[in-house]
């Protein structure tokens, strides 16, 4: 297939001049003006919030707020709403007088200037009775070990937002006899009675923007809340009036599931909630380099309560977040802790993987952790498995929730350290202990072991090759114990992570719409949000290329008047599903080729009537033309059709426009994974424990590249974020007291451009996977995915083969390594 | 902060009054932005508000911090501006150099003149943002970075009667060499090679002017004016100046710090170093390590262990200081434990002493310009 637009290395980001020009709206952008109202007419919120990880909230006065005319929420205001909300796993009301993690609200308050705030929040007093406190999963499980809910400290199961699938909590999965599989072994790494603990940290995503929400109710108002069910957030629906019932500005990456959530909550009709999704800032670390924020679909909470606030208060609300609140209150990536045993063939063939895998859910979360799980049994082919999840509730934090690869990269940490140890301990280039073990090599191994169901196409063994060989792979590594080179006190390390993660499904419920106007313009109505991934550009070149068009001006409105597209707004736009789980380019990627087809359809007898050939005739669209299949030279260009658009035609409004739905999934049974490899080359200093990754080659099983700067930033932007998982990033909780001190930027270390590589080069491995438009996969998340496990076992070559079993590798465990290897003489001579 | 908008915080003062509005995102909290008008002006305007409720402001970035991050005790009503006062300069004097109090630090990184290990201090402070809007002075005496401080805590400089990070999570900004009452390391990277240099600094006071060594200036946990601090300024009084003697003939100098990650972040450990060779033996040397004791740490050990020596140092020679400089350590076991600095302090010793003579030597960063 010749493609114009698809994969062009030319075609650059949409939404970058609207964002660095500072016409993009932001939430933080709407003001009473914004809404047509006079400036008394808008509160704006803030929180009172705890400091302790575990409390009773006593006594609440809120009479001095209230007599200054401040308007207060508490856990009374919520008590006839008392029921969860979507994700959020344990029961509670989104203010509790129950305080479980450092930070959470127990009241809210509203003024009406930003000044007032903070003067009506010190007008609120609080008497709390703290109580023990547990920040460790395992002693959580301990007999005495304080109970965070009456049911003890396992959480029940839990939805993913990103597929509507329930979890379990308890999760446990064998096949074959692990446990004789490991008593036989020649190599065993770990053992039955001795298994290698790992751990990783609590981390925050840390966006740049923090979310925001402006609340206001008009027309009638519930009157009577109770509890009810939280309406299907693929429900079709229809566009509400304006101007009635709530509308919500949200920095969400899922309107219509926001939308649905709050109908539920305030026990309304879907459609008098209308939730606009304003624009996300969508810059990371690195920039622009399409870093997306994930925890923006896991906000519920405070758009709850700035809803409740404007529903007491009768004006508009806007609430944004202080810093310290926003790191607070969103959601986490949880911490884990694994307890596994590897054994194999004294050849090199894995023959067993047994263990245990503990999330710390945080305070008020579900399970979270199959994510974790599910990487364990897709990454190597293994006759013998026997792993167990178990989800903890702790007072460390607010509550895992959606992440970028959210259990992904803990579960991809624990198996490559493993993998390392075993390679090691085998005497074997890790590298062909890979090749020689990862699943999916084959097109019969291509399937989840847990279900059976086969992967939609997968080359992940090829990208991890093709990356191998990219990096130099067989050059830079000079066996176990050895570092790559030194220069000086300088180690170079070399390491990587083999990747094969469950992203990237097509969501069924996504809906787009294209229209193509008289004037030539093409307009796209998808309430998807642009949240910094390039779904702005990837979606419209899948319509241009499905249109025939060789670039994206068409939907350029100023050269196009009327082209564009309209995002997110569950008033006006199409319910397009969530932005999350890497799932964009396959959900609207399909739709928007369906209504391209749609609309051509409709569109078609004008043209061949124009052409002079049957009705009938199947039509090409092709470098800018139309043409009947086999006559090229008589076209008609894509303006001129657009000119037929009339109503003389038979086109009333001067447009055709074609709908498309991915309605499910098929084939079914099909389990959607991406694969790959992350190699990189670290610098550590021996003598300062400094550490740099130097640079990164990152092969990738993408199916069909769509946007090409856009792919290649997310390898970029990804990569630099999963930097700061493997070397910096933790939540600091005081272990005597619990409570946090890193709800800041200074302190919740995020790698800096200084610690970015020199060169993160993507490889891609193209082929046509038959579920993705044009064959495409989706990415995103598996961008990061790994990243910590690739330099943890770089750190580890650097130092000789020290077994790093944390992330993140802080100065002090690698001063720990240096000292441990120089005291058994395995630290590589300096030269 | 945004100037000229909204009311006044406070009683109106009669000077140009700039009052900072709480914004939703930068979460300033109101204060009185007060100009003065010479250094007597604003001793008098200090005098006149209180301790409780005034500090001195030139760049900020330290004290508008301790707003945004609401410490109870640091949270002055009337911040005195001198950044407008004739203290930003470097000027030679007397084969030495004298600085003026606000100058910028990344006038200091980027002056070719002052000493080498002045220069690279400066360069490696905070971000070269940091850098460009705080001043010599404010790094110096700037708060310290102690997450419980800043986060609130009642400990010692929060008025409590305990040091959290003693107890606690000791593993970035508690010293490894021993304390009382407070245990948070000085902050700073100017000060420890203002000490190497030998450098002094003038205070003035309402009763007159005082000239006092970085020792005396920083000498390491006291009381002033009832509150915990490192250093002996009091809130009413105002350092102006700091004066760099003339270096000895065949004075060579250099700088490293070790920090988290690759900029921003306070030092896990530096090494300010200054060799006084005489033909090609080191007839005396300043050892200041930074970032690891309630003071700029002096490592007489290390300085006693290379008089004498010959340069080029030989690896040796720079192994035996690294490890003398942290003679005397007392990291901390309880809590997470921070021995892990001692490594890293002797570390920076040695890449300041081998970063003398052979400046290009291998580094995970590139190396600070100076």
């Amino acid at each position: 297939m010749s493609l114009a637009v698809v994969g062009n290395p030319n075609i650059t980001r949409r939404d970058i001049p609207s964002k660095v020009t500072g016409q993009l709206v932001f939430t933080y952008d709407i003001n009473p003006a914004t809404l047509g109202l006079a400036n008394d007419q808008m509160l704006y919120m803030g929180m009172v919030r705890c400091p302790y990880p575990n409390a009773i909230v006593k006594k609440i006065d809120t009479s001095a707020a209230e007599a200054a005319g401040y308007v207060v929420l508490t856990e009374a205001d919520f008590a006839e709403y008392n029921l969860m909300y979507v994700g959020s796993g344990q029961p509670h009301a989104p203010i509790s007088n129950t305080v479980l993690y450092p930070g959470q609200v127990v009241a809210a308050v509203a003024a009406p200037t930003t000044d007032e705030v903070e003067d009506a929040i010190s007008l609120i007093t609080v008497e709390y009775d703290v109580q023990p406190f547990v920040l460790d999963v395992q002693d959580a499980l301990a007999p005495n070990a304080p109970q965070l809910f009456p049911a003890g400290n396992l959480p029940p199961g839990a939805v993913n937002p990103e597929n509507g699938m329930f979890t379990a909590a308890t999760l446990r999965i064998a096949w074959g006899d692990a446990d004789s599989a490991i008593a036989s072994a020649d190599v065993v790494v770990g053992g039955l009675n001795s298994p290698i603990e790992l751990n990783t940290a609590v981390i925050q995503q840390a966006e740049m923007e923090p979310w925001c929400d402006v609340a206001m109710w008009s027309g009638s108002l519930p009157t009577v809340p109770g509890p009810t069910t939280p309406t299907s957030p693929e429900s079709t629906t229809p566009s509400a009036p304006m101007g009635t019932g709530l509308t919500v500005y949200d920095t969400t990456e899922a309107p219509f599931l926001g939308q649905a959530t709050l109908a539920g909550y305030f026990n309304i009709p879907l459609n008098s909630v209308r939730v606009i999704g304003s624009g996300i800032q969508g810059v990371g670390a690195s920039g622009f380099a399409g870093m997306t924020m994930g925890n923006k679909l896991g906000n519920a909470e405070h758009v709850i309560i700035t809803a409740m606030m404007a529903l007491k208060s009768g004006a508009a609300v806007k609430y944004g977040p202080t810093r310290n609140d926003h790191l607070a209150i969103t959601s986490q990536r949880f911490s884990e802790r694994a307890y596994l045993t590897f054994a194999a063939t004294s050849s090199g063939m894995l023959t067993a993987i047994k263990g245990v895998v503990y999330e710390n859910s945080g305070a008020w979360a579900g399970a979270n952790g199959s994510d974790t799980i599910s990487d364990i049994l897709n990454m190597y082919n293994v006759a013998n498995m026997d792993i167990s999840l178990i989800p903890v509730n702790t007072n460390t934090h607010h509550y895992s929730g959606a992440f970028r690869n959210v259990g992904e990269s803990q579960g991809h940490f624990f198996l490559e350290r493993m993998a390392d140890m075993t390679a090691q301990k085998l005497n074997m280039d890790p590298a062909q202990f890979r090749l020689m073990n990862l699943h999916g090599a084959t097109v019969d191994t291509q399937f989840d072991p847990q279900s059976g169901y086969r992967y939609s196409g997968y080359e992940g063994y090829q990208a991890f090759q093709a990356a191998m060989n990219q990096f130099g792979w067989s050059s830079l590594w000079k066996g176990w114990g050895k570092p790559s080179s030194t220069n000086g006190s300088v180690y170079y390390g070399v390491g990587f992570s083999a990747h094969n993660g469950q992203k990237g499904l097509p969501i069924p419920g996504s809906n787009v719409k294209i229209t193509v106007l008289s004037n030539g313009g093409v307009f796209i109505n998808s309430g998807r949000t642009e949240n910094g991934a390039g779904s702005d550009t990837a979606i419209p070149i899948m319509g241009a290329e499905s249109l025939g068009l060789t670039s994206l001006d068409n939907f350029n409105p100023a050269m196009y008047p009327g082209a564009g597209y309209l995002h997110a707004d569950t008033a006006l736009t199409t319910n397009d599903s969530i932005q999350g789980g890497s799932t964009s380019t396959r959900s609207s990627g399909i739709s928007i080729v369906l209504a391209c087809e749609a609309l051509k359809e409709q569109w078609a007898p004008a043209i061949a009537a124009a052409l002079g050939v049957p009705a009938n005739t199947t039509l090409i669209f092709a470098n800018n033309t139309i043409y009947p299949e086999g006559n090229p030279s008589n076209f008609k260009t894509f303006t001129e059709a657009a000119a037929l658009l009339t109503p003389a035609n038979g086109f009333e409004l001067g447009s055709v426009t074609g709908s498309g739905s991915l309605l499910f999934n098929t084939p079914a049974n099909t389990t959607y994974r991406v694969g790959g490899g992350k190699f990189v080359m670290v610098a550590v200093d021996v003598e300062t424990a400094e550490v740099r990754v130097i640079s990164a080659v990152v092969g990738m099983d993408i199916g069909r590249v769509i946007f090409a700067k856009g792919a290649e930033s997310q390898v970029q932007g990804g990569f630099t974020q999963g930097i700061g998982e493997g070397l910096f990033e933790e939540f600091w909780n005081d272990p005597t007291t619990g409570r946090n001190t890193n709800y800041n930027f200074h302190d919740f270390r995020m790698a800096t451009q200084m610690d970015a590589p020199d060169s993160i080069t993507p490889v891609w491995v193209e082929y046509v996977d038959p579920v993705g438009p044009f064959g495409a996969k989706g990415i995103g998340e598996n961008c990061s995915m790994c990243v910590s496990a690739a330099i943890a076992n770089a750190v580890s070559n650097a130092l000789g083969n020290y077994p790093f079993t944390t992330t993140p590798i802080t100065k002090a465990d690698i001063v720990t390594a240096i000292q441990w290897m120089k005291d058994k003489g395995m630290l590589p001579a300096q030269p | 902060m945004d100037e000229g908008q909204g009311h006044a915080a406070g009683p109106t003062v009669g000077e140009k009054n700039i009052v900072g509005r709480r914004k939703m995102r930068t979460e300033v909290s109101k204060f009185a932005l007060i100009q003065a008008t010479s250094v007597g002006d604003a001793i008098a305007k200090l005098s006149s508000y209180g301790v409780d409720n005034s500090a001195v402001i030139s760049g900020g970035t330290d004290v508008i911090s301790r707003n945004k991050e609401r410490i109870a005790t640091m949270m002055p009503q009337y911040l005195i501006d001198i950044s407008g006062l004739p203290l930003n300069y470097i000027t030679p004097s007397s084969g030495g150099f004298k600085i003026g109090a606000t100058t910028p630090v990344i006038d200091v990184a980027n002056n070719t003149s002052v000493p080498a290990v002045l220069s690279q201090a400066a360069n490696a402070v905070a971000t070269p943002q940091i850098q460009s809007m705080g001043t010599v002075a404010g790094d110096v005496l700037q708060e310290v970075w102690c997450e419980y401080v800043r986060n609130d805590f009642p400990c010692w400089r929060n008025g409590g009667n305990v040091c959290y990070g003693a107890i606690g999570d000791n593993r970035y900004y508690h010293s490894i060499f021993g304390g009382r009452l407070c245990y948070a390391n000085h902050a700073g990277d100017l000060a420890p090679a203002l000490t190497a240099l030998n450098a002094t600094a003038t205070i003035q006071s309402q009763t007159g002017t005082s000239t006092v060594s970085m020792e005396d200036l920083i000498p390491g946990i006291n009381v002033i004016s009832g509150r915990v601090k490192e250093n002996i300024v009091a809130w009413n009084e105002i350092l102006t100046e700091f004066q760099i003697p003339a270096p000895a003939s065949g004075s060579v100098s250099a700088f490293y710090k070790v920090r988290d990650r690759g900029t921003w972040d306070f030092a896990l450990a530096s090494a300010s170093v200054v060799l006084n060779v005489s033909g090609s033996t080191i007839s005396s040397a300043r050892v200041v390590l930074g970032g690891v004791d309630v003071k700029p740490h002096i490592a007489t050990s290390a300085q006693s262990y290379l008089a004498g020596k010959s340069v080029p140092l030989s690896e040796a020679d720079i192994a035996g200081a690294a490890a003398a400089a942290v003679d005397g350590a007392q990291p901390l076991t309880t809590g997470t434990g921070n021995s892990y600095r001692v490594t890293i302090a002797s570390g920076a010793v040695s890449k300041a002493l081998r970063s003398i003579y052979t400046p290009n030597q291998p580094t995970v960063y590139a190396p600070l310009s100076s």
